[in-house]
């Protein structure tokens, strides 16, 4: 009954419809919204090597790893489409793409809440050196001198720790604001 | 991340050599102000 209907003038209308390029439209933009993290990936190559210190090899095993998800896991979501509608296999993606950018996030706050952790350490260092250097003044070559040496290293490791947590708030996280974890002014 | 973990990595060795020999010259200079006075 239904190939019947297929088959006859008004079926083709029925396919060439409005609706039917409206809903090919809204496809379009979900898989293009929905797969930019997954495509734009090659763009940002250089900066995942260089954030995560690992060599090219490595990454496209990551990435290997994503696009043999993709081959796989279209067959399967077409399958899922045919048999129980567009809605689950889109509902499903978008359970899945919830789920790995809240692991990235989870990544990123503890990453930088150990840089947070390794600055708030320095600075109370430095306190207690700053208390040392000054409670031995006349000590010119002695302890004050050693503490303010170690003070100034400390500040060098302090200052590309504060970098780069600066860098991660304005090239990684953008305007997150679950994701602010600086308690530092 | 790698720049912020071999920043970490400086402060632990910083903390355990540097820091840890202040520390101990700090302590000695305090007991020998406590038995001198």
């Amino acid at each position: 009954m239904r190939m019947m209907r297929l088959t006859g003038r008004r079926a083709v209308g029925e396919v060439d419809s409005v609706h039917a390029w409206l809903r090919l439209l809204a496809g379009v933009l979900t898989s293009t919204i929905g797969g930019v993290g997954m495509w734009s990936i090659a763009v940002v190559l250089p900066t995942l090597q260089a954030d995560f210190g690992v060599t090219r090899a490595d990454v496209l095993l990551a990435y290997t790893a994503v696009m043999l998800g993709a081959v796989v896991g279209g067959p399967v979501m077409g399958w899922l489409s045919d048999r129980f509608g567009i809605t689950v296999s889109v509902a499903i993606g978008t359970a899945m793409l919830a789920l790995g950018l809240a692991l990235l996030a989870r990544e990123l706050t503890d990453s930088l809440g150990k840089v947070n952790a390794a600055v708030n350490r320095i600075r109370r260092l430095k306190q207690g050196l700053s208390v040392l250097a000054g409670a031995s003044k006349d000590d010119e070559h002695g302890l004050a001198a050693q503490a303010k040496a170690v003070a100034e290293k400390l500040t060098g490791i302090e200052a590309v720790l504060v970098d780069v947590h600066r860098e991660s708030d304005r090239d990684v996280l953008r305007n997150p604001s679950g994701l602010k974890t600086r308690c530092w002014p | 991340m790698a720049r912020a973990d071999a920043e970490i990595g400086k402060l632990e060795r910083l903390a355990a050599t540097e820091v840890t020999a202040v520390n101990r010259l700090a302590l000695q200079r305090a007991l020998e102000a406590a038995g001198s006075g």
